[in-house]
């Protein structure tokens, strides 16, 4: 099964107005599109791939089975199920936080199973994850949790700093970027996670519940931002049972996981979600 | 690594036990060392005295014989090449010798051997050379002190031995320690995993503190240590009667480096053992 989509062409069917928020010192299109400039694409079949993929915790039945689907390149997914139903273990197998029990995950074109444990670092990077309990490291400001991945990816000291000052101020956080984690409220600490899975253009972001610890209008914003994103071209997966979230997304593909399968065969894109998902 | 993840948490945290063990290990080691260097001179300066010496001693009771043997040594003594130089001890000096042993006995009366100090001589050819005197007899002075050099020798080991044992300890200590930061600081390191930090880029941030640590500990246990050498060594030098600390210059700089030595020694056991545990996350 493909859930295949095309970013660009869809993003033209969102119903939504493309709109700046009022956090926004800047048009968004404009900033974006300075922001991700020179961002190198995948032009691969697929950017993830599943097949017939398998998870087991121990010796206990697979939390995770038979899951075969692939992401396309600029495609925008939903990831859906009730509590349980491995929507972060599946989140985990794509960022590579865990190893299949049993089939092929590709990421990027490549079978991450036979991959040398010195190249995931690599593959990671191409790969902007939001927690849902956010992860970032308390005793770093937010400006130094944003600059992260920058440093890890080695970009030097002088670069850095505008990059990051601007990214804070695209989602709404410059005066805050001195701010320890726990002095932000759960809402500047989401922009804080996303402004750091962003911060290196990836080709793919990850979002687990990125809403579920914020307001129904902080999260339309937050959700307006990775649709921004996907606009330039960066497949983005949310996984949520937020049913108020996928209907502001009408057009983006959905995957329903329940007990660790994927529950819709189709993979067809289901708008109005059934209520079922909630 | 850049340097502002140095900003993290394990990087800022105060030395701490850690510290302290580096400190008593590196005491250990130094104290130790410098005990084994300390000998090492000593058995130099006890066989390079003795190693060339030889002793002559013609054991006659009659004494005009003796004297006779004695000039015949003396003579063949001077044509015998490769020699350093020969020293007949006086009759007067060799009573004078062990006068003080002989509580009111006239020690002009006793029977004393003539004695020949020989200096760069070989016992076994000198022994070849006198073999038709009969009383006569070749000691090699080193051969005396063989048994003091070897029990020299033998603490030299030990003391090594608790060299290489402190250093060791402060590996496998300085392994633990980085196991630890690694399950203390797990939940950083794995968001960093996360963002794409590689083992390496990882186990610097770990090793960083360690680094740190270990050099505090080192820098303790050095002082700790000098202030103990230089203690012994100037109540040593009190004793006088030609008993010297025997610490060389370059034994000095020996211990001044084993704490830099011991610091990388700490830092890349502690690397190892973290790029082995890193090893096992997926």
């Amino acid at each position: 099964m493909a859930y295949a989509n095309h970013g660009r062409r869809q993003a033209a069917s969102i119903a939504l107005p493309f709109k700046c928020f009022t956090w926004l010192a800047l048009p968004c299109h404009a900033v974006v599109n300075r922001i991700f400039r020179g961002a190198k694409r995948t032009t691969m079949a697929g950017i993830v791939h599943f097949d017939n993929v398998g998870l087991r915790y121990g010796t206990g039945a697979e939390t995770l089975a038979g899951l075969s689907f692939t992401l396309m390149p600029g495609s925008f997914h939903f990831l859906t199920g009730a509590s349980g139903a491995g929507k972060t273990s599946l989140i985990n197998l794509i960022t590579l936080a865990q190893r299949p029990s049993r089939g092929i995950v590709s990421l990027f074109g490549e079978d991450t199973a036979g991959l040398p444990r010195n190249r995931l670092p690599a593959i990671r990077r191409r790969i902007g994850v939001v927690y849902q309990d956010f992860r970032l490291i308390p005793q770093l400001s937010a400006f130094d949790n944003v600059a992260l991945p920058l440093r890890i990816s080695g970009m030097a000291e002088r670069d850095i700093g505008s990059r990051v000052e601007e990214l804070l101020d695209w989602v709404g956080l410059a005066p805050r970027a001195s701010a320890k984690p726990a002095t932000l409220s759960g809402g500047e600490q989401q922009r804080v996670a996303i402004a750091r899975a962003v911060i290196t253009h990836p080709e793919l972001i990850v979002a687990d519940e990125p809403t579920g610890n914020v307001d129904p209008d902080m999260a339309a914003r937050l959700l307006h931002l990775l649709e921004v994103m996907n606009r330039q071209g960066t497949t983005v997966l949310i996984a949520t049972h937020d049913v108020h979230l996928l209907r502001q997304m009408p057009g983006a593909n959905i995957m329903r996981l329940a007990k660790g399968r994927i529950d819709d065969p189709t993979g067809s894109v289901r708008f109005p979600p059934r209520e079922s998902v909630s | 690594m850049k340097p502002r993840l140095a900003l993290l948490a394990l990087q800022r945290q105060r030395p701490g036990t850690f510290a302290l063990l580096m400190a008593a290990t590196c005491l250990l080691m130094l104290l130790a060392a410098a005990m084994a260097l300390a000998l090492r001179g000593a058995a130099r300066q006890v066989s390079g005295a003795t190693a060339t010496r030889v002793l002559v001693q013609v054991v006659d009771a009659n004494p005009d014989r003796r004297d006779a043997t004695a000039d015949e040594v003396m003579a063949r003594l001077d044509r015998i090449h490769g020699l350093g130089s020969a020293h007949r001890v006086s009759m007067e000096q060799a009573q004078a010798l062990v006068a003080p042993y002989m509580d009111g006995v006239q020690v002009s009366q006793l029977p004393l051997p003539v004695l020949i100090e020989l200096d760069g001589g070989d016992r076994a050819r000198l022994a070849r050379s006198f073999a038709d005197l009969p009383h006569v007899q070749v000691t090699a002075a080193g051969a005396e002190l063989g048994p003091l050099i070897r029990l020299i020798d033998a603490l030299r080991g030990v003391s090594l031995g608790i060299a290489l044992t402190a250093a060791a300890a402060s590996g496998l200590i300085a392994m633990l320690a980085a196991r630890a930061a690694l399950a203390r600081e797990g939940p950083t390191l794995n968001i960093l995993h996360a963002l794409g930090a590689t083992d390496r880029q990882i186990s610097y941030l770990v090793t960083g503190k360690i680094a740190r640590d270990a050099g505090v500990g080192a820098a303790i246990g050095l002082g700790a240590a000098l202030l103990i050498i230089l203690t012994i060594a100037s109540r040593i030098a009190a004793i006088g009667a030609g008993i010297s600390p025997a610490l060389s210059a370059s034994a000095w700089v020996t211990l001044l480096l084993l704490p830099v030595g011991l610091v990388g020694l700490a830092v890349l056991a502690a690397q190892a053992a973290l790029l082995v545990a890193l090893r096992q996350a997926p």
